[in-house]
């Protein structure tokens, strides 16, 4: 297998999300690979802009997609700054879907409490769209949300959407307000006691690692376990095959073993960082 | 099955390899020891114990093209053609053995594996050992697999071994002959010594004490150690575009010792401390390698203890390690 090649995309749309956040739509020019892109939300594709490099992003669309599949991308690097100067209509390769997802099978009949800060929302809103496809397998959905300020926000459409929702709740914090904004001031942990019931609960976390470090003890008091918190973590994963050894965390390998990962089986990682 | 080579006979083995084959053997280059072409046997390297370089670069070249691109509308990709078939000539155990290993890494990888379908490996053993070789300790001096042909050099001639139904016919050629009901065979014994049972388990339990900053503080991340290893495989794959809209895809070696390694966008690096690098190199060797392959991704060529520019000595330290 020429497992380094990637197939050919088009991009289909994109969607400015904020000053340096672009939501980029894309569609496999193959008919096949199209039709058979499975995947689970927190499941991620590499994606290579020819003549610049490759780099692994979140699927935030809904699996249930076919005819496309959405990343969203902040500018911070090389790949990301020459993506962002592409246009509907250009192409660009595409290898995965890579990786292991949230457990959605085991998800069913428990309530879902979303955590996630700045772009870690990318994989959640993968799980978000999933969980209202398939509405009657799940219980009460709960997102909490931080970014920097108002402006920071992304997927602001489809956030309003959510909050129409029955049975979701959305909860949004910003570090920094503006006149405008009349929501919740801090950090997203403090949301976390917004959230009244976490019996028969599990809870997704994708943000900056701080956030992780300081959410995980708030759920610890509030009585949740540790094999019901799932995290979804960062390395450089580049082969996305568990080979190339760029993105091991003790002998875990974030790109085939994660990047979202149980609580649990993490926690006692020496070179986890947090 | 045994077979006798007379050594007077030797360029006419060479002779007979280079038939249908490249024949690669060690040669003198630059002041170095390495695996190379040649056309006949007198540009062969027979005295050696083994070579400066393993011939990884032969299975898993640095800067190997992965595919071209070219842009317009769409996008073409092309791939490179399978290689020349070959043959390793006076390959050493221990670097068979590395191979041997990596076929379990990258196997699945059509780069590889082509490369190593279209090359016949004419190894042979070791009567000596080097001052910094410790193959003994890890099981590598032996070879039960992975040759088409074992040479051991008994004086004038050579036994040899068939390891493959390739080896079996070319010994039908007049230059060899069956060997006697019974030989003597030649034993070699490595200086260094460490038991190799429990490796992984004595690293799993000194992960997290100083014991890597007692061994390893002098290391400046140089990569040497990684460069010369028959089984360090990690890389980066690159984008080398040759204009605005063609180029290539290579894959170039990289090394867990380097702290651009494991950078992520916003320049977030998450093995800062060079000590923690070295750690990672030695857990992925004889901690990782064994949980996800059952083996340990070392096989005692002690290249990397010739090569450091400072003196570290990864033997003595698994020696140390308790």
């Amino acid at each position: 297998m020429k497992i380094y090649t990637p197939d050919i995309g088009k991009i289909k749309k994109t969607i400015k999300e904020t000053e340096d956040t672009k939501t980029f739509q894309i569609e496999l020019e193959n008919k096949i690979l199209r039709e058979h892109f499975y995947f689970n939300p927190g499941e991620f594709v590499l994606i290579t802009v020819f003549g610049v490099g490759e780099a692994p992003f979140s699927i935030s669309s809904s699996p249930f997609n076919k005819n496309y599949f959405e990343i969203t991308a902040r500018k911070t690097g090389n790949v990301t700054n020459a993506l962002f100067n592409l246009k509907e209509g250009n192409k660009i390769g595409v290898r995965g879907p890579h990786g292991k997802g949230y457990p959605m099978d085991e998800f069913e009949h428990t309530n879902i409490i979303l955590i996630s800060g700045g772009c870690g929302l990318a994989p959640l809103k993968s799980l978000i769209e999933y969980v209202i496809q398939k509405r009657g397998y799940y219980n009460k959905l709960t997102l909490l949300y931080g970014a920097k300020t108002p402006q920071n926000i992304i997927y602001e459409k489809e956030i309003s959407k959510w909050k129409k929702i029955k049975n979701f709740d959305v909860h949004l914090t910003v570090d920094k307000g503006n006149k405008k904004w009349k929501g919740n001031l801090g950090v997203v942990t403090k949301l976390i006691n917004k959230v009244k019931n976490f019996e028969n609960s599990v809870v997704c976390l994708c943000g900056p690692p701080v956030m992780m470090k300081y959410s995980i003890p708030e759920l610890k008091k509030k009585g949740v376990e540790d094999e019901d918190i799932f995290v979804s973590l960062e390395r450089k994963m580049q082969c996305g095959l568990k080979i190339c050894c760029h993105c091991n965390i003790n002998d875990v390998y974030v790109c085939k073993d994660g990047p979202v990962f149980r609580y649990l089986d993490i926690k006692d990682l020496s070179e986890l960082g947090w | 099955m045994y077979y006798v080579l007379k050594k007077k006979d030797l360029p006419k083995f060479v002779k007979l390899l280079n038939k249908d084959f490249e024949v690669i053997a060690p040669v003198k280059k630059n002041g170095s020891l390495i695996f190379d072409k040649v056309s006949s046997a007198d540009e062969i390297v027979k005295n050696y114990i083994n070579t400066d370089y393993p011939p990884k670069n032969l299975f898993l070249p640095d800067g190997e093209t992965i595919f071209e691109y070219k842009k317009s509308n769409n996008i073409k990709i092309k791939h490179p053609g399978k290689p020349k078939k070959r043959v390793i000539y006076r390959i050493r155990p221990c670097d068979v053995n590395a191979l041997l290993k990596l076929d379990k890494i990258l196997g699945g990888g059509f780069y590889y594996r082509t490369k190593r379908e279209n090359t016949k490996i004419i190894a042979i053993n070791c009567t000596k050992a080097g001052e910094n070789c410790f193959c003994t300790s890890l099981g590598d001096d032996q070879l039960k697999e992975g040759f088409d042909l074992l040479l051991t050099d008994v004086g004038k001639e050579f036994y040899i071994k068939i390891g493959s139904e390739w080896g079996k016919k070319l010994m039908k050629h007049k230059i060899f002959k069956r060997a006697e009901n019974s030989f003597k065979k030649t034993f070699f014994e490595c200086k260094r010594f460490f038991l190799a049972k429990d490796l992984d388990k004595k690293i799993e339990r000194n992960f997290n004490t100083k014991i890597w900053e007692k061994h390893f503080k002098k290391c400046f991340s140089c990569t040497a150690c990684s460069v010369v290893c028959p089984m360090c495989y990690c890389f980066d794959l690159v984008q080398v575009p040759k204009s605005e809209n063609e180029g290539k895809v290579k894959k170039f070696w990289s090394s867990c010792l380097l702290k651009e390694f494991s950078r992520v966008a916003g320049d977030f690096i998450f093995r800062d401390k060079r000590v923690n690098r070295v750690r990672q190199f030695l857990s992925h060797k004889f901690l990782y390698g064994k949980k996800h392959y059952d083996e340990f991704l070392c096989v005692g060529c002690g290249r990397c203890i010739s090569h450091c520019p400072v003196g570290i000595d990864y033997e003595k330290f698994l020696e140390e390690i308790k």
